[in-house]
């Protein structure tokens, strides 16, 4: 306690220098905050389930033939017929698990299709996924009370006017129990058609960064079969090279009429795909982050590197009187700890009056948690401290190196 | 200036380690803001094959509103609406459709082989004249061979590789999307970078059926495919252009009107500049929130590593300050002083700066694809292809947002410690005190 109000002395009577330093400390304080605000909800995000399983799946696209192309036959007038050709042809396959077919509804793609439900009073926008039970098979999705995955597709089957809708539809405390609207009827936007509400599923994203919160999903079943996407599960023991074994028989195999496949994608690289432009915002923060830091150090270096130049008689006395090697560093890191606090203080009032006005990242329209507050600015203080450690180690181990006779004989 | 060097050196040789975290400072800032520079430069400064365009205006979108506000279709042109607008345009050089075929693939194979997905820009005949590209083999499809819809293509060097194992390839055939097109040119690979130009094929959009895929309101084929560039004869005649083209729109609005519609086109087409801030298709880009951010990022990039700096500088003023009272008391302004002051560490930021911008230049050449890196990057068969070449990362714009930048830096970081240097009254200053 004596050390530290002779401390507090000392960072009074080296105001001006300190000055500099704890300007700095704040201003970085605040725009780290920032950045660990926004880096922590997001991988927060990121790591929720997407609801999907995509591990050893795959989407198959098909095109149709150019009626300027030699082999286009213009006899062929029912495309879906040769569409539903070649999804039985997949059924064949012994290393398919699984095969989907969908409209607007697998993950990691940028197709959408909106629609609004109505229930009762109950109304909100949702995500239409036209999709056959199969769908749910590839992606393993699962119910929202624990179901497996055949339960739903059970459900999902025998009820033809049947839909599944996530489980957040209704949005958070809802007074509504969800379960308890099971079997009853919703209209789909203005349509006078009645459908059934048939089973409840976790929450679905679309992608990895994509906000919990954000419109719910609804599984309606697929008309006449046809779909814009296939989704392929292949069977695990069988995932090796599968992509370049599949597009070897697809180029054989797979051109029915005027309708052939075109391209196949991992759902891992569709994933990074649509990843990717969050992936470069998130990295962007991390170098701005980290450049702050490293000024933190040079800064703290250059400082403290004069200081020990300075104190050196002081430090000399310090350790004359039996001070030991711990102790100098620690007398310099708590200098150094007592300067970022006070720059904390009004560091935090500043990030408390941004998080209010709502100037940070809005996760379902909340800007100042309090949970989050407290973990950002701890991580913030965290960081700052770790490069006031490294920053302190050179001229800390000068300081050490002071022989107590020679640096006062000189004296 | 000699002498100012020579400060430098002593300074350098007395307290190494501060002056090494002086420079290693300024150069990191430097660096960091250099790459921020060059990620935004290298959508606006000219390369081949996009070598003019500051000659460029460019409509990439269009909306259709219904005048009872009940309907609007926004997103490419239609061919229809490219040419009512844009063809007849008589001031520019030339004027170019061409269809973006964003994120399908394409497949194309050689002798049978097993087909590979590409890249595939559909193009008309202008196109070879707006974009100077550098073919390695044969000529562009001309607007005869589009004109009699021929079958033939442009391929990018790596394809050609990737299929034949050599460039020499004219007039052989390869299918696309299993129809026969002949090769008639082969081109050097193009940098994704050069978004209006970057593809891995081109052909002439008659040969295909792109135009039969529109969509619109009342069935007038509106939105579309296309996006339009339009080639000036010089920057100056830029405006001139748009006027026509407002009068093209003008006439084509009042046509629209019998139909119950009108078009809004949110201020296209664009300079190379306002296409670089990239807006929605149904949005104008708007510079004000470009500058106002860009301005915040250097503003902290440029104010942290000057908190620091200051700090050093002043530590290192105090050495010299009983030099600065003997100047002070021979005579000299104190405004000499804070000039001295000021071009010493002048010199030193541009020193610190030259190695940034090195530094940032190595960088960039060797990791184009981590700083180019785009939104858009997977949508490309390439998984875009950012090579830069040097003539563009020496460009003169680069080298004064280097220097402007090093002389804020300067000037933020050395100005309050020259400034309280050059008032430390003499007496105290010979004695060496800083009050």
């Amino acid at each position: 306690m004596i050390m530290n109000k002779k401390l507090i002395s000392q960072i009074k009577n080296e105001w001006h220098s300190n000055l500099w330093l704890i300007v700095e400390l704040f201003f970085v304080s605040v725009i780290l905050w920032f950045v660990v605000d926004y880096v922590y909800t997001t991988m927060n995000t990121y790591h929720q389930p997407i609801g999907f399983d995509i591990t050893h799946c795959y989407n198959i696209i098909y095109s149709q033939l150019d009626p300027s192309n030699p082999n286009y036959d213009p006899n062929d007038t029912l495309p879906e017929n040769d569409f539903k050709e070649i999804i039985s042809r997949l059924r064949q396959r012994s290393d398919i698990e699984a095969i989907g077919v969908s409209s607007a509804s697998v993950p990691y793609s940028t197709s959408y299709i909106g629609d609004e439900l109505k229930y009762d009073t109950i109304s909100r926008n949702v995500r239409t996924r036209q999709a056959d039970s199969g769908f749910i098979r590839v992606f393993r999705i699962k119910g929202a009370q624990g179901e497996s995955t055949e339960q739903l597709v059970r459900q999902f089957d025998k009820t033809p006017d049947g839909f599944i809708v996530a489980s957040d539809f209704l949005g958070p405390n809802h007074p509504i129990k969800l379960e308890s609207l099971i079997g009853k009827r919703f209209y789909f936007g203005d349509s006078t058609k009645v459908d059934r509400l048939a089973a409840i599923v976790g929450r679905l994203r679309n992608n990895d960064y994509e906000l919990v919160g954000n419109t719910s999903s609804v599984i309606k079943h697929l008309e006449n079969g046809v779909g814009d996407d296939i989704s392929i599960r292949v069977k695990a023991s069988q995932d090796n090279d599968f992509k370049n074994r599949f597009w070897i028989y697809a180029n054989r195999s797979l051109r029915v009429g005027n309708v052939y496949v075109s391209d196949i994608q991992s759902y891992q690289d569709m994933r990074r795909t649509v990843n990717h432009p969050y992936d470069i915002i998130v990295r962007d923060f991390m170098i701005g982050a980290a450049f702050l830091l490293l000024n933190i150090f040079l800064g703290l270096l250059g400082t403290f590197w004069f200081r020990t130049q300075r104190r050196k008689s002081e430090v000399a006395l310090f350790k004359a009187l039996g001070a030991t090697n711990g102790s100098v560093f620690a007398r310099q890191m708590t200098e150094g700890l007592l300067l970022l606090t006070l720059a904390t203080i009004p560091a935090i009032l500043i990030d408390l009056n941004l998080a209010y006005v709502g100037l940070n990242t809005s996760v379902d329209g909340v800007t100042l948690a309090p949970g989050r507050f407290i973990v950002a600015v701890a991580i913030t203080y965290v960081l700052i401290a770790l490069m006031i450690f490294f920053g302190n180690l050179m001229p800390a181990r000068k300081a050490m190196k002071v022989q107590p006779a020679e640096a006062l004989h000189e004296e | 200036m000699n002498q100012y060097i020579k400060r430098i050196w002593a300074s350098l040789r007395q307290d190494s380690v501060v002056t090494i975290i002086n420079i290693l400072g300024t150069a990191l800032a430097i660096f960091l803001i250099m790459i921020m520079v060059l990620m935004q430069e290298v959508k606006v400064l000219p390369f081949s094959p996009e070598s003019n365009r500051d000659r460029f205006l460019i409509a990439d979108a269009f909306a259709v509103e219904k005048l009872d506000k009940n309907g609007m279709s926004a997103g490419g042109l239609s061919e229809f609406v490219a040419k009512q607008l844009y063809s007849s345009l008589k001031t520019p050089e030339a004027v170019t459709l061409f269809a973006v075929n964003f994120g399908t693939s394409c497949l194309l194979s050689a002798d049978n082989s097993n087909p590979i997905s590409v890249d595939q820009k559909q193009t008309d005949a202008s196109f070879w004249r707006v974009f100077d590209f550098d073919f390695i083999s044969g000529k562009p499809y001309d607007q005869a061979a589009f004109n009699a819809k021929q079958k033939v293509l442009v391929l990018s060097e790596g394809v050609a590789r990737h299929l034949f194992h050599s460039v020499n390839v004219v007039g052989r055939t390869v299918e696309m999307n299993y129809t026969p097109y002949t090769i008639c040119g082969v081109v050097h690979d193009v940098s994704s970078l050069a978004s209006l130009a970057y593809s891995q094929i081109w052909v002439p959009y008659s040969t295909t059926n792109i135009i039969k895929n529109m969509g619109g309101i009342n069935d007038m084929p509106c939105n579309g495919p296309f996006h339009v560039v339009a080639l000036a004869r010089s920057k100056s005649d830029l405006p001139k252009i748009i006027q026509e083209y407002k009068k093209s729109a003008a006439a084509f609005n009042s046509q629209l009107k019998s139909h119950g519609m009108k078009i809004t086109d949110n201020g296209r087409p664009y300079g190379i500049f306002d296409c670089s801030l990239g807006a929605f298709s149904n949005q104008k880009p708007d510079p004000k929130i470009f500058y106002i951010r860009e301005g915040l990022i250097f503003l902290i990039l440029l104010l942290v590593p000057a908190i620091n700096l200051s700090s050093m500088t002043q530590s290192r003023l105090r050495r010299y300050i009983t030099e600065i009272g003997i100047r002070r008391a021979f005579g000299c302004r104190r405004s000499r002083m804070l000039t001295d002051i000021v071009t010493e560490n002048f010199i030193l930021t541009l020193a610190a700066g030259c190695i940034g911008l090195l530094f940032c230049y190595l960088f960039t050449y060797f990791n184009s694809d981590l700083v180019f890196a785009n939104i858009t990057d997977y949508f490309f068969n390439s998984n875009g292809h950012h090579s830069v070449n040097f003539s563009l990362l020496f460009s003169p714009t680069v080298f004064l947002f280097a220097l402007l930048f090093c002389f804020l830096l300067n000037l933020l970081s050395s100005i309050i410690p020259a400034w309280q240097a050059s008032r430390t009254n003499i007496v105290n200053a010979l004695n060496g005190r800083t009050r």
